[in-house]
């Protein structure tokens, strides 16, 4: 039997009264959909109250029900292609993905600098994100060399040629999501039942407090309408736009994402959904958004838990820094969230590589976290092995009484590689003289070694010829509007 | 230094205190203008304590209410004349872009330049460019803050700035962005004079584009 160590940070009692608190605020106050006629029509057709001139809808706790008895308690994710299962996500399952809010990459050369990304960044950070073997979402960043406008299309397209694993990244308009649905349809070009098999995540921000804004209204039901898995993922700062206590906190959370739930059912019963998070405390000395400050991770990790409690799969911006160098307080503070997220089954756990309240990318801090994403699975999916096997008592008798080395024994042959996790040359366990002998380097110079390698040495991942110049052509075609005759990588 | 004791209970946030002392000098005929000018310092006094690491936004945040509350005290006592006038060091427009919700940036900018001594008019969020557009031709302000915190709302900013230079009005007002998405490139691209990376940067780039 394995046993997998599990956090509950609140008792089920306390979570059903927050879950309380958040029905009675919906049934109260409601919650603003804002300039969106066709979802306000949804929400009165079952009976809720709405208000045409401000868009607030009230939600009565019938409605609520009958909305998450339909969400799915787990999402099957796929390769790009929509062909290869990879894994569930949901219940005890969780995974790491890469972040895609960037707008600068971490400069290696000048620690601490910054310059604005460009498509060779991206496809080396896509090629990076298929050799990270924890890392399951790859995340796709903001790239300066194509207009804005297409911006979001263009990096869709580079992940997809760099990487197989499954994408969490989002459409900045209703004309870049039918583009983006578009490209899906070519990427899975072939496949029966396309939209039960998802290779890509797409997050959907209300406005905290209790407000949606049009175009996250309309792509969160674009998402639901074309069944790609779609977050709610509100963003409240705690002190700022929530209560200041990290409780009340949750309870506004709960109630954003349910009033997500429920549209989400209304559009399609059924409809693949992530109950998430980016909660974070507000520094009242700053006004920035700490990420990975211990109250901003303990609010994920609650309203993951509220999540998990209704069934549904959740998401917590877990594993960014405020850092601006992937350096000591980068790693320990991707540590925490690791640890704690995968303890308290924060499913989807989105932040790998990633400095600077979001907005610098860096090559190095996503090996490093790769590293960090290892330990922590080692520790809740490897879990502890409890049987008469692994408690060994025949085995420690017997090489006691022969007086033999356990490295001697077929025991440890067996199991050594299951028992332990072997981190890559990033990780320093070496003796001294190695150390020294190598010339003193720090990890994040191993984890810059290490990138540099995989580029030199591990070639790209296959391409299909013809689906890649259907995905070019569709972007380039959205890109004649803006000016574009040629997208940068066809250069 | 007159009103010592106003300019105390604002700095410290002393929202009680505050309202009874400006009624009651202003009920005994002190002038308006001297009311609000040391209710500015006790403002300016609060923003230093900020400086210092003394004082915390909530408590920025706050010293503002206590002085607008302050001002509708005044407002009985105010003529038509010059002596309803605070000093100000310039109009600031302020909004948040259409389709965006967001303000807490913006509200923070709006504080610091209030603490700092300017007049804002804060125009709140999701507002249209033509909005902006109107109000800037009625205020006259000398700066218009623009804030959008998603990647789907910052195209507005650049959309601004078309339509700015469509009405006449570029050379008019000095334009400065914000937002998560935001950065010194696109605030070039898009033709604005600065970008503010954060409510205290903010502040400062107004302050030097208005050369205070």
């Amino acid at each position: 039997m394995i046993i997998r160590p599990k956090l509950q940070l609140l008792e089920d009692s306390q979570i059903k009264l927050i879950i309380q608190d958040a029905y009675n605020i919906l049934d109260d106050v409601g919650v603003q959909f804002k300039d969106n006629e066709e979802s306000l029509n949804l929400f009165e057709a079952v009976g809720a109250r709405v208000d045409r001139s401000t868009g607030i809808v009230k939600l009565s706790g019938d409605i609520i029900d009958r909305a998450l008895k339909t969400v799915p308690p787990v999402i099957p994710f796929y390769d790009k292609d929509h062909q290869k299962k990879l894994f569930n996500l949901g219940g005890d399952d969780c995974h790491i993905t890469g972040d895609g809010v960037a707008i600068y990459i971490a400069d290696y050369e000048k620690p601490g600098h910054r310059r604005p990304p460009v498509t060779e960044d991206q496809i080396i950070h896509s090629r990076l994100h298929e050799e990270c073997k924890y890392i399951g979402f790859t995340a796709p960043f903001l790239l300066t060399d194509v207009p804005r406008e297409i911006a979001d299309n263009y990096r869709f397209l580079l992940d997809y040629l760099y990487c197989s694993h499954p994408t969490y990244c989002s459409a900045w308009s209703k004309e870049g999501f039918d583009v983006m649905d578009e490209m899906i349809k070519v990427m899975g070009t072939g496949v029966a039942d396309l939209e039960m098999k998802p290779a890509h995540v797409h997050p959907n921000d209300p406005s905290s407090p209790l407000s949606w804004s049009p175009v996250v209204i309309q792509n969160f039901m674009d998402c639901l309408r074309t069944n790609l898995p779609a977050v709610v993922l509100p963003i409240p700062l705690a002190g700022a736009t929530a209560p200041v206590t990290i409780v009340g906190t949750v309870v506004q959370t709960t109630a954003e994402n349910l009033s997500g739930v429920v549209l989400s059912q209304l559009v399609r019963k059924g409809g693949f959904l992530l109950w998430g998070s980016g909660a974070s405390a507000f520094d009242m000395r700053s006004g920035t958004a700490p990420q990975s400050a211990i109250e901003s991770i303990m609010m994920m990790c609650l309203i993951a838990q509220v999540g998990n409690f209704l069934g549904i799969p959740s998401l917590g911006n877990l594993g960014r820094t405020d850092s601006k160098r992937p350096d000591e307080q980068g790693s320990f503070e991707t540590s925490n969230s690791y640890l704690l997220g995968y303890l308290c089954r924060v499913n989807m756990m989105r932040g790998a590589g990633i400095l600077e309240y979001a907005s610098t990318i860096s090559h190095e801090k996503l090996m490093i976290d790769n590293e960090i994403a290892g330990q922590a699975q080692r520790l809740v999916n490897g879990g502890i092995e409890f049987s008469d096997e692994s408690r060994a008592v025949d085995l420690i008798k017997e090489m006691f009484t022969k007086n033999m080395s356990f490295l001697r024994s077929k025991h440890t042959l067996a199991n050594f590689k299951k028992e332990f996790v072997m981190p890559s040359p990033i990780i320093d366990r070496g003796t001294r003289s190695t150390f020294e002998e190598s010339g003193y380097k720090s990890s994040l110079d191993r984890a810059h070694e290490a990138w540099k390698r995989i580029i030199a040495e591990k070639p790209p991942r296959p391409s299909d010829e013809k689906k890649k110049q259907a995905l070019i052509q569709i972007v380039k075609k959205r890109g004649e509007k803006y000016g574009v005759n040629r997208l940068p990588i066809e250069k | 230094m007159e009103f010592k004791d106003l300019i105390k209970a604002i700095s410290e946030c002393n929202q009680e205190e505050t309202i009874i002392l400006v009624s009651s000098y202003a009920e005994k005929g002190a002038k308006v203008k001297d009311l609000l000018d040391a209710m500015t310092d006790g403002l300016k006094e609060l923003g230093e304590k900020f400086s210092r690491g003394e004082a915390f936004i909530p408590e920025l945040v706050f010293g503002c209410e206590i002085f607008n509350e302050a001002m509708k005290k005044l407002k009985p006592f105010m003529s038509q004349g010059t002596d309803a006038q605070r000093e100000s060091k310039g109009k600031v427009v302020m909004a948040t872009v259409k389709g965006d919700l967001h303000d807490i940036g913006k509200n923070l900018v709006a504080t610091f330049l209030t603490v700092g001594g300017y007049q804002v008019v804060d125009l709140g969020t999701d507002v249209p460019n033509e909005k902006l557009i109107e109000v800037i031709q009625k205020e006259k302000p000398d700066v218009v803050g623009l804030s959008a915190l998603l990647t789907t709302t910052m195209l507005s900013q650049r959309q601004f700035m078309a339509l700015l230079k469509e009405k006449g009005l570029r050379d008019k007002v000095k334009v400065i962005v914000g937002g998560a998405p935001v950065s010194q490139t696109w605030a070039s691209e898009i033709g604005a004079d600065a970008y503010g990376a954060d409510a205290v940067d903010g502040k400062k780039k107004i302050d030097s584009l208005l050369g205070k």
